[in-house]
């Protein structure tokens, strides 16, 4: 599969009537409020998707091991992340990512797939916000959430 | 021949492989698998064709700092590429080690290790049956085997 064929597929979902992929050339877009990124590996034969969600409040924080559990039992047989995968970075942040090997019979539902991760995402990072909100509260008594 | 006849082949492979010649997935398309010291789950999504790989990787409880563990999976998941291609969970303290297995099968879903046994193969192509067959029994103890160095790392006793 071409990634001119991938990016037909995705282009009518997306709204983006010129939206091409470059083989192995990350494209960032904005798909509702997140900016998603996406690379076709033509290597792999992969379209592989990252989506940035947002920080985990800092180390020491109570509610750091909260989250991190919660998001490692929605990894769980990738239940809770509607076949994708949490993951974090050493700074702790939070991506949902996904990889379509292609061709595949689960291609058709790529476009589908992809919207949906992004409002799981959404959804996350407004926890995550609430989260950090929360912890600079505990940790800064002058601190006024709005 | 169906992505599902495909997984009733590899599983059969993979049960004469073990001495268990009737080995196959249920009618749910569901199967565990126990051969010690590892523990694993199959189930067929009908759905999506996917084959899910479940690996019991290793109970948590006794870990001497959980949370540092917890950190190093999370992170291990990013870019699927802390343990072989897969993504650990959580389910309980016991943390579990899922592959997803796409049809048709080509040889890059392989790991690099694995994948160089079908070197004559295009990427990109789809692999032989004979390659299909073999795959569960070369790629299962990888996974395991992979789940365990992730967990010794982290000081956790593995099987």
């Amino acid at each position: 599969m071409s990634a001119k064929r991938i990016s037909a597929l995705l282009a009518k979902p997306l709204g983006i009537s010129d939206f091409q992929l470059t083989p192995d050339e990350p494209t960032s877009l904005i798909i509702r409020s997140l900016k998603v990124h996406l690379v076709y590996l033509s290597e792999l034969g992969c379209i592989w998707a990252e989506i940035p969600v947002g920080p985990l409040p800092p180390k020491g924080s109570p509610n750091r091991e909260i989250l991190i559990r919660e998001l490692l039992e929605a990894d769980f047989n990738r239940q809770g992340s509607d076949g994708g995968v949490f993951s974090m970075d050493p700074l702790g942040f939070v991506f949902l990512e996904h990889q379509w090997f292609l061709p595949s019979s689960r291609e058709e539902q790529l476009p589908d797939e992809l919207g949906r991760a992004v409002i799981l995402a959404e959804n996350w990072a407004e926890r995550l916000t609430k989260e950090a909100e929360a912890a600079h509260a505990q940790s800064d008594p002058n601190f006024i959430m709005v | 021949m169906s992505n599902r006849q495909i997984v009733d082949r590899m599983i059969t492979a993979l049960g004469e492989s073990l001495g268990q010649p009737d080995l196959a997935l249920n009618q749910d398309g569901a199967l565990t698998l126990n051969p010690s010291p590892y523990w694993f789950a199959f189930n067929w999504d009908k759905e999506q064709e996917t084959l899910h790989i479940r690996v019991h990787a290793g109970d948590i409880s006794g870990a001497e700092n959980q949370a540092e563990l917890l950190e190093d999976a999370l992170m291990a998941n990013r870019y699927f590429e802390g343990v072989a291609g897969g993504a650990l969970g959580l389910y309980g303290q016991d943390l579990v080690l899922s592959y997803r297995l796409d049809f048709p099968l080509v040889a890059p879903s392989i790991d690099e290790e694995v994948k160089s046994q079908f070197a004559e193969e295009d990427l990109n192509q789809e692999i032989t049956p004979e390659a299909e067959e073999a795959f569960l029994i070369e790629f299962l103890p990888r996974l395991a085997g992979a789940a365990s160095v992730f967990l010794s790392g982290c000081g956790v006793k593995v099987p």
